[in-house]
């Protein structure tokens, strides 16, 4: 079978709204879907993604040294997650500055990794400086993540028009954190809201949940284990960027009983 | 002591308090439109420049100081509402 060859950026603009986490869980996912996965910690200076994935005492060689030749190829610094198998992350050196890798040169590598893999995502740093000009350069295709707060929702329309005056034109949004008890209670923004600012088409929901910390505790993506109620969210999304026809997991659909029934039997249809 | 949370939502009901995701959208909107004016080499930019000069081949008057572009977004669609001001004055004939 012949590789999808897609690369990917995962970005939002506003820092700690969950780029990490989506992209070692939709990542992991895609991997348990039998596609073979690279993860590509573009954080230089400040990387994380290896710790989210339990990874980080496995680091030999990084981002870094394949740039500057210290290592024979890229698949020498390639660390293979071994509770997935076609799961692999290439980790962002420590002690560089974001500068230090030239935009051409990374990507070069991400194209050249592109070939034999089935994704390429990148965890892409905060900011709309180097870092993410970096990484969004080098990808076909990007994610924007945003919880429903103002201040990254505001970021998020900043990235998205930097994004498409790249040319850019497939940009979708993950909507991160969604706390249904304040939506209900028109205390928070919602999907309808968040959606008719940013004008931009929906990958997909992952509702606010405890969890998360406890899975980042013990370095391992809460895809993992599949009876957690977050796993059916990303695995959602991971399926969704193979077939965007699927219908998008809605958290909000959940309701009560009668809800339930109704679209069981196809009464009620998914918005989007 | 705080009131259960439904007597909170039945007083609220009654005091017509706005809620605080809509004050939350309504600011979040002004500032994206604000910052998406900003923007430079924005489409609007560029279609502010070439109505201007569409606009100067058949009037003399067109204040371009104080023409203004913007996108409002409601809830059924998104429209440009442009405001082309004239240096004629409102008395005059036209």
């Amino acid at each position: 079978m012949g590789k999808l060859k897609r690369s990917i950026v995962v970005t939002s603009g506003k820092g700690g709204v969950g780029k990490t986490t989506i992209t070692a869980n939709v990542g992991t996912a895609l991997a348990l879907l039998n596609y073979q996965v690279v993860l590509v910690d573009a954080d230089v200076g400040l990387r994380n993604l290896d710790l989210i994935l339990g990874l980080e005492n496995r680091i030999v060689f990084d981002l870094s040294d394949v740039i500057e030749n210290r290592c024979r190829s890229y698949k020498q610094a390639l660390i293979k997650d071994k509770r997935v198998g076609n799961l692999f992350l290439l980790p962002a050196p420590q002690t560089k500055q974001k500068e230090d890798i030239p935009l051409d040169k990374f990507k070069e590598l991400i194209e050249e990794i592109k070939q034999e893999f089935d994704f390429v995502i990148i965890d892409c740093p905060a900011g709309i400086e180097h870092g993410f000009k970096m990484s969004a350069k080098a990808a076909e295709e990007a994610i924007v993540v945003t919880t429903p707060d103002l201040s990254s929702i505001r970021d998020a329309d900043r990235v998205i028009a930097n994004l498409e005056a790249m040319g850019k034109n497939s940009t979708k949004l993950i909507i991160n954190r969604m706390k249904k008890h304040m939506v209900k209670k028109s205390q928070m923004l919602s999907i309808e809201d968040i959606l008719e600012t940013l004008n931009i088409e929906l990958l997909g929901i992952i509702p606010d949940d405890e969890y998360i910390t406890i899975s980042t505790n013990n370095g391992e993506p809460v895809v993992l284990n599949k009876t957690k109620p977050l796993y059916k969210y990303f695995n959602n999304i991971a399926n969704r960027l193979v077939d965007p026809s699927i219908p998008i997991e809605n958290p909000f659909n959940e309701g009560n009983i009668f809800q339930k029934f109704a679209s069981l039997v196809g009464l009620k249809k998914t918005k989007y | 002591m705080s009131l259960p949370s439904w007597l909170e939502e039945l007083i609220n009901i009654f005091k017509k308090e706005k809620k605080s995701s809509k004050i939350a959208k309504e600011r979040l909107q002004l500032v994206i439109v604000h910052d998406r004016s900003q923007e430079k080499n924005s489409t609007i930019e560029k279609l502010k420049e070439d109505l201007i000069e569409l606009l100067s081949k058949y009037r003399d008057d067109v204040d371009t100081e104080e023409m203004d572009f913007v996108i409002k977004a409601d809830k059924h669609r998104v429209s440009l509402v442009a405001s082309i001001p004239l240096k004629t004055r409102a008395t005059t004939k036209l």
